[in-house]
């Protein structure tokens, strides 16, 4: 056989494919779904960004998602209301229940510190938190927990205290390091 | 390809004058957002571009998603569309590089292929008579072991190759057409195409005497 011959014979062979052809019927619906996926497109397009991300469910290649590939918003907002709430409670209770080094739980500091003014709890708190992330040897041992007074007037703040300060933390002006008289601090534009 | 039946194909392939006019008219009324108007170019081209892909995967359902996700990205891309080249040739270019992604993506799995029936009449068709009539009795079978050879051996060919075999051999594009889509001079289709002959030739020896 020449090569032209050949030639004509293979562009025979390759006229077969023309042949290949969908089932009858095959294209009544594909330009609906076509349209179908646009307008899907231009639908998600319209809402904001943060609420796409949010009400994107998990999609697995297997398809055991939901059909449209979205959870409803309300299984989301209900998941993260859920996490932040166990987060909250999770960190409260990691936070009393803390031990310090002489065997003191922080919620016997807590209720010591609270002993006088209700208002001091949440300071308190704060500062066996604090006192848990100094460096070590100015480590909570030396520190004896007393309650810290938190005032606010207008747009000032006062903090006092009479709580030693760890000698070469830090130093505030006014107050001797190491000591333990009481010190203020004042915030804000408050005259002196 | 001789020039009658090459002619025949393409005016069956390419848009012709009013054919483009009207496509101009319903790219415009799509550009700015009428939905309706994109519906009828999708109608107006679904069977070639569902034909390249499927021709390129050898895959009826591959080709279905692909097809849909040509016109998706088409729909997408219309505003940058600027008329430059005809929009049959836009939409074959995104047709044509859809594909390649895809095949790209899938060239470690071994390829499996999902044709669709031969919708054929031997009798009607002179060229097929040509090439079963005299094999066997049992036309059918052999057929259908044709299309199935015929496929696997398509599938051998390299991605270029296997391109400008769809766009020229079987959809009946001519060289210039195929050079404006795969972004490529005409002398490379001939080459790619010359290359991709001699090689089909060989893996089909057997139908080819």
């Amino acid at each position: 056989m020449t090569d032209d011959e050949s030639s004509k014979r293979l562009e025979q062979l390759l006229r077969l494919k023309r042949h290949e052809t969908p089932p009858p019927g095959y294209f009544n619906e594909f330009s609906d779904g076509v349209l179908d996926r646009i307008r899907a497109l231009e639908s998600e397009r319209a809402v904001p960004r943060w609420r796409r991300w949010f009400s994107r469910g998990p999609q697995s290649s297997e398809g055991s998602a939901p059909e449209s590939g979205l959870w409803p918003m309300w299984v989301w907002n209900s998941a993260l209301g859920f996490s932040t709430l166990v987060a909250m409670v999770g960190g409260l209770y990691w936070a009393l229940h803390q031990t310090d080094p002489e065997g003191k739980s922080s919620e016997s500091l807590l209720q010591t510190a609270s002993s006088g003014n209700p208002s001091t709890v949440s300071s308190a708190a704060s500062t066996v938190l604090l006192a848990r992330s100094m460096p070590e040897g100015v480590g909570p041992r030396s520190v004896q927990f007393r309650p810290v007074t938190v005032s606010m007037s207008g747009s000032s703040a006062e903090i006092s205290s009479t709580n030693p300060l760890p000698s070469g933390l830090f130093q505030l002006p006014g107050a001797s390091s190491g000591g333990s008289e009481a010190y203020r601090v004042r915030f804000g534009n408050s005259p002196r | 390809m001789d020039p009658i039946a090459e002619s025949t194909v393409s005016a069956r392939t390419i848009p012709n004058a009013e054919e483009a006019s009207e496509v101009v008219q319903r790219v415009r009324r799509a550009q700015a957002g009428d939905l309706a108007a994109y519906d009828q170019l999708v109608q107006q081209f679904q069977e070639r571009i569902y034909g390249l892909c499927y021709h390129m995967t050898s895959h009826h359902e591959d080709a279905h998603d692909l097809a849909q996700d040509t016109f998706v990205k088409a729909w997408q891309a219309l505003k940058s569309f600027k008329g430059d080249s005809s929009f049959y040739t836009w939409i074959y270019r995104i047709a044509v590089n859809t594909c390649l992604n895809h095949l790209k993506l899938r060239r470690n799995r071994t390829p499996h292929l999902s044709l669709n029936d031969l919708d054929v009449q031997p009798e009607n068709d002179p060229d097929l008579v040509a090439l079963v009539s005299d094999k066997t009795p049992r036309r059918e079978a052999n057929l259908a072991e044709l299309q199935r050879r015929l496929n696997e051996a398509i599938l051998k060919l390299s991605e270029d190759h296997r391109s400008v075999v769809t766009l020229h051999d079987i959809q009946g594009l001519p060289h210039d057409q195929i050079a404006k889509i795969l972004g490529v001079n005409p002398g490379t289709v001939r080459s790619r195409l010359f290359y991709a002959h001699q090689q089909l030739q060989g893996w089909l020896a057997d139908w080819m005497r």
